[in-house]
């Protein structure tokens, strides 16, 4: 093969949401593009992470929906059970049509589709393994987008697998059972969906958090906020505690859990790992081709995303920065632009959505209280509480708040944080308020549907102003 | 309760700020009593209560600057308290004009710069950084999606005003670089001069002036016992005349029309410790040389000292710049937005001239050198009017009617 020809304008490596979608957009713009990807299409979003968990969520939502039906005023008469086969089919069900509808975008934007197990060969060049069966493939540019996986964080005595009742995340989408004891190591989005998914499907939860708050990495009322309502559904919240230890039973494990200086012994049937993942770089001879490598994935060199190799991308999780799906995919857009139209254009990260889909749901965006504070800026908040709005009160969902951080001379919005029914439908605003530069009072000028739960979000703008219409 | 605003103390006054007050919260003061004292461009100004009663809810702290209009504090009068949220609001709509504390320039009240009044595509962020730096949002070039002006372009208009002081030379690697922050009059003088070069197409006309008989004159005007008559004064009342007799040049570009002005106000450059003011000679068409030289000197005096009143810098139609005594060859000068035109007047000095009869002599010559706004006139009416100029100085005795 002459040194410049090339199978493809483009290789992408994985076709989760950061890989397709840039596939997809590259092809769009009229690139010739090829995906290789060793397992499913749409990757761990579509497969062991966002649909299918949000999947057990609603079956999980209707379950209990059910159950407290006396409150809206509906009457059941006889017995409400769960048919778990039912909804873990289900759920099989949504993943594959999904996974199914990949592919057909593949198909429709001609783009070639090679399974198998990409490996470098030169900065040009890879080899892809299917069954002990290699294929070299040629192409002008990479982008990187294996994902992460996720890695079982050592825990002195915990060893083993699902088996021994030691389950990750991937396990958890597709659980054999709904143990009946549970402890979830880790109070992050994993930690408190599955909390709420098993604890509604009748387990008894306990979850362990290092520190202060769930969900951590959100604003501190927020996981006040969602603490606090998990417990009221009857997960065993423990936040500063530790999972110091664990001792192998009969029919599960012993867990040895420290919360402020106390030490209990936990007996459980499953210990769910929500903590941890690791980026898919192994095996494939990155750095041999001068790709670097730093402790949490590959190295990249700016927000345009070139890795060390200039004809070298990375995107999603293999970057081990922020790790969401959406990120991945606007990173793939962005950078499948920037290959086909000879771009450099830099990511801005200035307003990431960050959403947990417990019920009541956590939604947020920008920066938190503190983090605007750290960050040198006079903060001015707002707060208003749902149940203060007609919409919340006629639906029942009167539980949360939307918490909205400004900076105070001259109003910028910089965080929008919500707790509560859709408010993960409703961070859109937020998003927007801040890509497009909003101010308090451009945000207060703005008429909000009546009734709406986002009414919420303009009346603690007006809070912020100092003059909420109802608080 | 009566609001105390931030007072519009002249026509270019947008904002002010506060460097003193002279009463403290639950003092009594009657209508008309001082205050405080603002600074505004210019000058430092005496704020006078707006009505009688106790002061109180004071919302501008000493040294904060906060744009004309804005409730800066309450007088109460018995029984009354202060509204909820006095303070929390936003600042009184930019739109409301409050009245002028100071009576307008007459006749020719200083034209405002000709505004864009369409719909300017810039954040809500951008707008209000904008407008609290005191720059102009129109002027500032869009950098977001489809060339919409965002926080970092407003910031950016900010950086480049602010480095357009000219750096101090490179010289040997040991020197440290020093940033001097700008002072209120350096800030003022870099928007105006930014705003004039960047939205006033100028261009320039130069002659050189043969000022024999002027210098003559001069002699004359020494021996008499009302003492000296300078150069500038001479050039000041050409100016006035030659604008008198072309009133295309006395003029103010108006977007949709030229306004030319019912009366002459010749602002005159003066430098002073910490940069430059436009002191304004009013109703030059009516003064005589004397009378120019007179408030000339007074103006200046004035500006050197700090003492000028906004309303002496304000309403200008025409400028001069004279670095005469600066000893340069020739410059052309920045227009004095919103004025048609300005003139450069350059150092007067004996150089060999061909006079008639093809023959040589030693003279005292001078440049000057016009710039003229090119959407008020164009290049042969700026000849024609810099030719004016020199025909009145260099035939001075039509100056002394």
């Amino acid at each position: 093969m002459p040194k410049d020809s090339f199978d493809s304008d483009v290789i992408v490596i994985g076709a989760g949401p950061g890989g397709y979608v840039a596939a997809i957009r590259a092809a769009q713009l009229g690139a010739t593009v090829t995906v290789v990807e060793k397992e499913y299409l749409g990757g761990t979003c579509l497969n062991w992470g966002c649909i299918p968990s949000k999947a057990l969520i609603a079956s999980t939502e209707a379950y209990q929906n059910v159950l407290h039906a006396d409150k809206m005023g509906v009457k059941i008469d006889g017995k409400v059970s769960i048919d778990f086969d039912a909804i873990v089919k289900r759920k099989e069900k949504v993943v594959t049509t999904l996974r199914g509808g990949v592919g057909m975008l593949f198909k429709k934007n001609k783009i070639n589709h090679v399974e198998g197990f990409a490996k470098f060969v030169d900065k040009n060049t890879i080899s892809v393994e299917k069954d002990g069966k290699k294929t070299k493939l040629r192409a002008k540019n990479f982008i990187l987008a294996m994902g992460s996986s996720v890695i079982y964080l050592p825990v002195p005595g915990l060893e083993g697998g699902q088996k021994e009742g030691v389950w990750t995340s991937d396990d958890a989408v597709n659980p054999p059972f709904v143990p009946k004891k549970m402890l979830i190591l880790g109070g992050g989005a994993v930690g408190v969906e599955f909390s709420y998914v098993f604890n509604g499907l009748g387990a008894d939860v306990t979850l362990v958090e290092m520190m202060p708050t769930v969900i951590p990495m959100m604003d501190e009322d927020l996981g006040k906020e969602l603490g606090k309502q998990l417990k009221k559904q009857g997960v065993g919240v423990k936040v500063g505690a530790s999972l110091d230890k664990c001792e192998k039973t009969k029919n599960g494990w012993k867990c040895h859990v420290t919360t402020g200086g106390k030490t209990e012994v936990i007996e459980v049937d499953v210990v769910l790992l929500g903590v941890g993942r690791k980026a898919n770089t192994d095996g494939m001879a990155l750095d041999k081709i001068g790709v670097k490598l730093h402790r949490r994935g590959v190295e990249i060199v700016d927000d345009s995303l070139k890795t060390h190799v200039g004809n070298i991308y990375a995107i999603g999780d293999v970057t081990g920065r922020i790790q969401l799906a959406h990120v991945a995919s606007a990173e793939g857009v962005r950078v499948a632009t920037n290959i086909v139209k000879g771009e450099a254009k830099q990511m801005d990260y200035k307003a990431v959505p960050n959403c947990v889909y417990t019920v009541p749901e956590v939604a947020s965006v920008g920066l938190s209280e503190s983090e605007a504070k750290s960050q040198g800026y006079e903060v001015v908040t707002g707060r208003f509480d749902f149940r203060g709005l007609g919409k919340a009160m006629a639906t029942g969902h009167i539980d949360g708040f939307v918490k909205v951080v400004c900076e105070k001379k001259y109003g910028e919005v910089l965080g929008l944080h919500m707790v509560g029914a859709h408010v993960t439908d409703m961070i859109p605003e937020g998003v927007a308020a801040i890509n497009l530069e909003a101010t308090i009072e451009s945000m207060i000028d703005m008429i909000h549907a009546h009734p709406t739960m986002a009414e919420a979000i303009l009346e603690a703008f007006e809070d912020a102003h100092g003059m909420a219409i109802h608080k | 309760m009566t609001e105390v605003i931030m007072p519009k103390m002249g026509d270019g006054m947008e904002e002010g700020t506060l460097l003193e007050w002279l009463k403290n919260e639950g003092d009594s003061v009657k209508s008309g009593e001082v205050i405080g004292n603002i600074q505004t461009d210019k000058a430092v100004m005496e704020l006078e209560a707006p009505g009688k009663g106790k002061l109180a809810g004071i919302l501008v702290p000493v040294g904060e600057t906060v744009p004309v209009g804005v409730p800066i504090a309450a007088l109460l009068k018995d029984g009354e308290s202060l509204p909820d949220g006095w303070g929390s609001g936003a600042p009184a709509a930019p739109a409301a004009e409050p009245e002028p504390a100071v009576v307008a320039a007459p006749v020719a009240a200083a034209p405002v710069a000709a505004k864009s009044t369409g719909r300017v595509k810039a954040s809500p962020l951008a707008k209000k950084v904008a407008e609290k730096a005191g720059i102009e949002i129109a002027a500032v070039a869009g950098t977001g999606p489809g060339g919409r002006i965002v926080e970092r372009d407003v910031r950016a208009a900010i950086e480049q005003q602010s480095t357009r002081i000219p750096a101090a030379p490179p010289v040997a690697a040991a020197a440290e670089d020093i940033k001097v922050p700008l002072n209120h009059l350096r800030g003022i003088i870099a928007q105006r001069t930014l705003e004039s070069k960047q939205q006033v197409p100028h261009f320039y006309v130069t002659v050189e002036v043969d000022l024999e008989r002027i210098e003559t004159l001069r002699q004359a005007f020494k021996e008499e016992e009302s003492g000296k008559v300078s150069v500038n004064d001479f050039v000041v009342k050409a100016c006035a005349k030659a604008l008198v007799d072309m009133p295309e040049a006395n003029a103010t570009y108006g977007g949709d029309h030229v306004l030319q002005f019912g009366s002459v106000n010749i602002g005159v450059a003066a430098a002073v410790d910490d940069g430059l003011l436009v002191p304004v000679v009013k109703g030059c068409e009516n003064l005589t040389i004397r009378q120019i030289s007179q408030s000339v000197r007074d103006l200046v005096g004035k500006a050197r000292d700090g003492r000028l009143l906004p309303d002496e810098m304000q309403g200008s139609t025409f400028s001069i710049s004279n670095m005469g005594m600066l000893n340069v060859d020739n410059f052309t000068a920045i227009i004095n937005a919103p004025n048609a035109a300005i003139v450069a007047i350059s150092t007067a000095k004996r150089v060999p001239v061909v006079v008639s009869d093809d023959e040589i002599e030693i003279r005292t010559v001078m440049n000057i050198t016009g710039s003229f706004d090119h959407r008020v006139l164009d290049g042969a009416s700026g000849a024609k009017f810099i030719n004016i100029i020199r025909d009145y100085l260099e035939s001075p005795t039509h100056l002394l009617s």
